[in-house]
């Protein structure tokens, strides 16, 4: 019965490590939960006492010194042991040029390669005519480190930026961020926005029109102002990863109908560099439309109603990964789309209001660092998918 | 993997890779381990990096057959901590300066936490050697019983039973 008790009670302190609550733990052995319950709260006791936060900025000194270690380590050990395995005399002319290849080795690499993120911050454009900017107030930067969310200290923020400008292949750097190596999917975005009240005087996150008058920007009924990105990474030991975080503002920007408000809930993709392609190429527009706007969509996830008048806080064309408008010299760009098989739709607009969708192009093969051309003519698009 | 068995470079590479893996999540846990160990928060924090330092000088000892990486990490610690009582010569197991408590804007809150830290800091003292540092690796280390087992050279069923037993002399003393 006692080594029942021991058992038990070790697995729910395994559990509580782990992030478990107590009253899980009592739920799952209610046989023994009076006498667990005393014991695990003198845990959770003893942890809230000797609780304490270690220092950011020495832990960030501490990597540092760590990785200097190693990196130094790795440069001497393979001298040291050629050094070792000379077993005939050698000259002094031969240690004089090994001595300026290593000091020359040494000079021209850094001397320690951290992991670190090169986060930027890229967008697709919007299909309405009449805003002419989209700006966000980024206050801080988060990833999820073991269902933590930690910040990265390093970002200075607050930071503005307007996504409008961040469309077409074109991205703004956020930061480069040494942090922990190994596998990530979440970074979160701390925004300016208030979550409801009156409109404030001076907005961090607000779109602008045409006509030059702005209007502030909300957090959804029951969001916050943390805004999740998500998309898997790996930041490499001993080195960079370059990741885009792509806001897809036009489905991001939603007008409320009863309020007349717009509030932003993007879906943002983290998008890895170097495993991402493209598609681009010109249009010849045959039509009457003064806007065109081409949409990517996965293989097979075009359906009808995708182009159907979107209700309460939805948008047109809701499952495209990504979308590029027709530039004043007829081309366009997809950029930040992964490795894979996408359809193309192709949709008319007059100064922003939707008109029809002209047609399609199906299969256009995407591969990792690649921009793949694809020509468009309106006169030839297929008529479904 | 044991060096002995392998090609002992591409052996000391992986280990590098590994320890650089361990860092982020365990300098925390050492820290946090140190820090109880020996009540100074900040003497912990450079004591942690130390414990990585050593561990990557180190790394042809190590043997992954004898203890996991990290239980070997905290077995360093545990040393470590031990030649800083010897050259401080003064054994503390808590913290017992007020400044060290985070979050004690409100001096009424530090009073309060003060008398806390005092009552866990006697119940404490009431755990024999080994069973304050079951506890430790266990509440602030984040080790399962066998690898506490492994760096204690005892069996998991009497780590189970140490911890057991600590439990219940700070059962009703401590409270969350």
């Amino acid at each position: 019965m006692m080594d029942d008790l021991d058992q038990i009670l070790d697995e729910c302190i395994d559990r509580i490590n782990r992030g478990d609550s107590l009253a899980d733990c009592l739920a799952d052995y209610p046989a023994y939960a009076e006498r667990l319950e005393p014991l695990l709260q003198s845990m959770r006791g003893v942890q809230q006492v000797y609780g304490s936060k270690t220092s950011v900025d020495t832990k960030r000194k501490a990597r540092q010194k760590f990785y200097e270690a190693l990196e130094k380590r790795r440069q001497i050990m393979p001298n040291i042991a050629f050094f070792k395995s000379l077993s005939r005399p050698v000259t002094w002319a031969t240690v004089a040029i090994l001595v300026l290849a290593i000091i020359g080795t040494v000079v021209a690499r850094p001397l320690f390669n951290p992991p670190t993120l090169v986060l930027y911050l890229a967008d697709a454009p919007v299909d309405a005519a009449n805003v002419t900017g989209v700006y966000i107030k980024i206050n801080e930067i988060q990833y999820n480190l073991n269902d933590n969310w930690e910040t990265f200290e390093d970002f200075e923020g607050p930071q503005t930026y307007n996504l409008l400008e961040l469309s077409g292949g074109q991205s703004a750097l956020l930061g480069e961020f040494e942090m922990s190596a190994g596998q990530y999917t979440q970074i979160r975005f701390i925004l300016d926005i208030p979550e409801q009240g009156p409109n404030p005087t001076s907005p961090g996150c607000y779109i602008e029109f045409a006509d030059e008058t702005t209007a502030p920007l909300f957090v959804p009924s029951g969001g916050s102002s943390g805004y999740k990105a998500v998309g898997a990474f790996e930041v490499p030991v001993n080195g960079t990863v370059e990741v885009t975080a792509d806001f897809d503002v036009r489905k991001a920007v939603v007008e409320t109908g009863q309020s007349e408000r717009y509030i932003l809930k993007p879906t943002i993709r983290l998008i890895v560099n170097n495993q991402a392609g493209g598609i681009s190429g010109s249009i010849t527009n045959s039509t009457d439309y003064t806007d065109i706007v081409v949409y990517a969509y996965e293989n097979g996830t075009w359906s009808d109603t995708e182009d159907d008048e979107p209700s309460g806080q939805e948008t047109r064309f809701p499952l495209a990964i990504t979308s590029g408008k027709m530039s004043a010299e007829g081309n366009y760009t997809l950029p930040l789309l992964a490795e894979g098989t996408y359809d193309l739709v192709v949709a008319g607009f007059n100064g922003g209001d939707f008109g029809e969708v002209l047609g399609f192009v199906s299969g256009v093969e995407v591969r990792s660092e690649q921009s793949t051309t694809q020509h468009i003519d309106t006169t030839t698009l297929e008529t479904s998918l | 993997m044991n060096l002995n068995n392998r090609n002992s470079k591409s052996a000391i590479k992986e280990y590098e890779n590994r320890l650089a893996g361990l860092y982020e999540e365990y300098y925390d846990r050492i820290a946090h381990y140190v820090y109880v160990r020996i009540g100074d928060r900040m003497e912990a924090e450079d004591i942690t990096s130390e414990v990585f330092l050593k561990a990557l000088k180190s790394l042809k000892s190590y043997r992954e057959q004898g203890i996991p990486m990290q239980g070997w990490l905290f077995r360093i610690a545990h040393n470590m901590t031990i030649d800083h009582f010897r050259k401080t010569d003064k054994r503390r197991t808590v913290p017992i300066s007020s400044e060290l408590l985070p979050g004690n804007d409100d001096p009424a809150d530090t009073v309060a936490m003060n008398i806390e830290l005092e009552r866990v800091t006697q119940a404490m003292k009431q755990l024999t050697a080994d069973q304050r540092e079951v506890i430790n690796l266990r509440f602030f280390g984040g080790l399962k019983s066998r690898e506490v087992g492994e760096i204690l050279g005892k069996s998991d069923g009497a780590v189970r039973e140490m911890q057991r037993a600590a439990m219940e002399k700070l059962r009703g003393i401590v409270r969350a």
